[in-house]
C-alpha cells in the first residue's frame, strides 16, 4: 500500500503543478483588465460633454456690424440640373458687408471658450485653427480689424449662431456677389477683382453642397471637378467656376490662412 | 527492485501528462472562454476620444420616434451611409449593397458591427416614413439604425464625414454614395466611395480592429 500512498503524493504534486501553471496565464488578463478605464472616467465625459456643449445663448449684440439688404428674387445657379437651367428662388436677407474680422472674432472666443484655440479639439478643427493669433486670446501682429481667417466651419457657424445670425447659403453668397457687385468682396482688404472673389475665400453653410443633380453620381472628386465646367450655365464666369470648384474641395476641419467667413440672417 | 521501477516511470509518465494539460488548458482558457461568449461586453465607455463623431451635439430621431443620440451607437463598430428614402436609384442599390455585406460578413464581425442610415431628407423622411422603409427592406432592429435628423444636424454631420449633397430648394436632391466605418467609439477608421467599390476592405478593416 506504500505505493499507492507515493501515487497519490505525486497526483496531489502533478495538480498542485498543473493550477500553478494554468494560473501563469492569469496575469495576462489581469493586465488586460488594469488597462481599462476606471468608472470615475464615466462621470467624467459627462462633466465635459456637458462643459462642451456648443452654446446656444442669447445674440450677444457684438459685430452690428453694417450689413447689407438683399431682396428676395431668382437666381441662376452656376450649375444646372439635370433637366437644365431653373433659377431658384432666394427669400430677402441680410449679409455683413464684410467679413468678420479677427477683433469680432476674439470676443466671440473671449465669451465661449469652447472654441478657443486650445479647446476646439481635432474633430472639429485642424491644427492651424486661429494659427496665426499668439494665445487663446491673443491676437498676434496682423491687425485687429482684418478679416479673420484659419477659421474652421464648425467655429465659423457658431460665431453666427451667438449672434443670432447664420452663415449664408452658397446660392445666397453668389445672389448677394451679383446683387451689390465687386464691391461685395472689395472690403476684404485685397485689390483683387470680384470676379475671383479676391484672394479671401469665405465658408458658406452648404459648402459641401453637390453640384450635380442627378440621381447616379461619380464618385471621385475628379470627376466631380473636371465635370463642373462642362456644367456650367455660363461658362464664361470663371471666378463662379473656381469658387465652386475651391468649396467643393473643403472639409469642414480645414483651417486655411486665406479662408474667412461673414454671417447672414433672413428677411430684409 | 522491478516493481518500484515500472512504479515510478507511472508516476512520472503521469506527472508530465498532468502537467501538460494543465498548461495547454491554461493557455487555451482564453480561447475556451471566448468560444463560450465570443463577444465580451465592450470595454467600459470612458471619454470619448477627441474625434469620435460622438462629440457632434446634433438632435436625432429613431424611426421609433424616440430622441436619439449619436453616442448610443457606441459599443459596436458602425457602417455609415446617408441616404433617403425617395432616392431613385442610387440608395436602393446603396443599401442593397450594405444588406449583402452584412451577410457575407464573419460571424465575429457582424456580430460586432451595426448600421446606421441617416436620411439627408429630413422633410419627407419622418420617423414613419423611416420605420416603413426598415419593413420593406427587412432591416432588423438588432443590427440597423435609421435616423432622422433636423436638416442642421444632417448638414453637420454630412460635414464631418466630408459626404455631399445638394438640399438647395427647387433643386432634386443628389448625393455621393460614400460610406464610412465608425469604430467603437465613433472614431472615423475608414470612408470608401461605395460599398460596391470594395466590400472586402470594409469587412478587413472592421476584422483588424476587433
Amino acid at each position: 500500500m506504500g505505493t499507492a500512498k507515493r501515487r497519490a503524493r505525486w497526483a496531489m504534486l502533478g495538480v498542485l503543478g498543473a493550477l500553478a501553471l494554468s494560473g501563469a496565464s492569469r496575469p495576462r488578463q489581469v493586465a488586460a483588465h488594469a488597462q481599462e478605464p476606471e468608472p470615475p472616467a464615466l462621470r467624467a465625459t459627462a462633466v465635459l460633454a456637458d462643459a462642451e456643449r456648443p452654446p446656444s445663448d442669447a445674440p450677444l449684440g457684438v459685430n452690428q456690424a453694417p450689413q447689407l439688404s438683399i431682396p428676395s428674387g431668382e437666381f441662376l445657379p452656376f450649375y444646372r440640373g439635370k433637366d437644365g437651367s431653373k433659377p431658384v428662388r432666394v427669400e430677402a436677407f441680410r449679409i455683413d458687408a464684410r467679413p468678420v474680422t479677427r477683433e469680432a472674432f476674439l470676443r466671440f472666443v473671449t465669451d465661449h471658450p469652447r472654441w478657443r484655440r486650445s479647446r476646439i479639439g481635432r474633430l472639429f478643427s485642424e491644427p492651424s485653427y486661429l494659427g496665426d493669433w499668439a494665445g487663446d486670446l491673443e491676437l498676434g501682429r496682423a491687425a485687429a480689424g482684418d478679416a479673420v481667417t484659419a477659421v474652421a466651419w464648425f467655429a465659423a457657424k457658431a460665431y453666427c449662431a451667438s449672434i443670432g445670425e447664420r452663415l449664408p447659403s452658397t446660392v445666397e453668397w453668389e445672389r448677394a456677389l451679383k446683387v451689390i457687385g465687386p464691391t461685395f468682396t472689395a472690403t476684404n482688404g485685397s485689390s483683387a477683382s470680384a470676379n475671383v472673389a479676391a484672394s479671401l475665400w469665405e465658408w458658406t453653410r452648404d459648402f459641401n453642397f453637390l453640384p450635380l443633380a442627378d440621381g447616379d453620381v461619380n464618385d471621385s472628386a475628379a470627376n466631380l471637378f473636371c465635370g463642373a465646367g462642362a456644367r456650367a450655365t455660363d461658362a464664361s464666369d470663371y471666378g463662379a467656376f473656381l469658387r465652386y470648384s475651391f468649396r467643393s474641395s473643403l472639409k469642414a476641419d480645414f483651417a486655411l490662412k486665406n479662408l474667412g467667413f461673414r454671417c447672414a440672417v433672413d428677411g430684409t | 527492485m522491478v516493481e518500484p521501477t515500472v512504479d515510478r516511470r507511472w508516476v512520472v509518465r503521469g506527472l508530465l501528462g498532468v502537467t501538460l494539460g494543465a498548461a495547454m488548458f491554461g493557455y487555451l482558457r482564453p480561447v475556451l472562454g471566448q468560444r463560450r461568449a465570443p463577444h465580451p461586453r465592450p470595454r467600459t465607455l470612458g471619454p470619448l476620444p477627441e474625434r469620435s463623431l460622438y462629440r457632434l451635439d446634433a438632435s436625432f430621431r429613431s424611426d421609433s420616434g424616440r430622441p436619439f443620440a449619436l453616442r448610443e451607437l457606441r459599443g459596436k463598430f458602425q457602417v455609415l451611409a446617408l441616404i433617403f428614402t425617395r432616392c431613385p436609384s442610387v440608395c436602393p442599390t446603396l443599401v442593397h449593397e450594405l444588406l449583402a455585406l452584412e451577410r457575407a460578413m464573419p460571424a465575429e464581425v457582424s456580430q460586432a458591427t451595426g448600421f446606421t442610415l441617416v436620411s439627408i431628407d429630413p422633410s419627407h423622411d419622418t420617423p414613419e416614413a423611416l420605420h416603413a422603409y426598415r419593413k420593406k427592406l427587412a432591416l432588423d432592429a438588432e443590427h440597423w439604425s435609421l435616423l432622422r435628423g433636423e436638416p442642421e444636424a444632417v448638414r453637420d454631420l454630412s460635414a464631418l464625414l466630408g459626404f455631399s449633397y445638394s438640399d438647395t430648394d427647387g433643386m432634386p436632391l443628389a448625393h455621393s454614395k460614400l460610406v464610412t466605418v465608425l469604430d467603437r467609439d465613433g472614431v472615423v477608421i475608414h470612408q470608401q466611395a461605395s460599398v460596391g467599390a470594395d466590400p472586402d476592405k470594409l469587412v478587413d478593416t472592421i476584422l483588424r480592429a476587433l
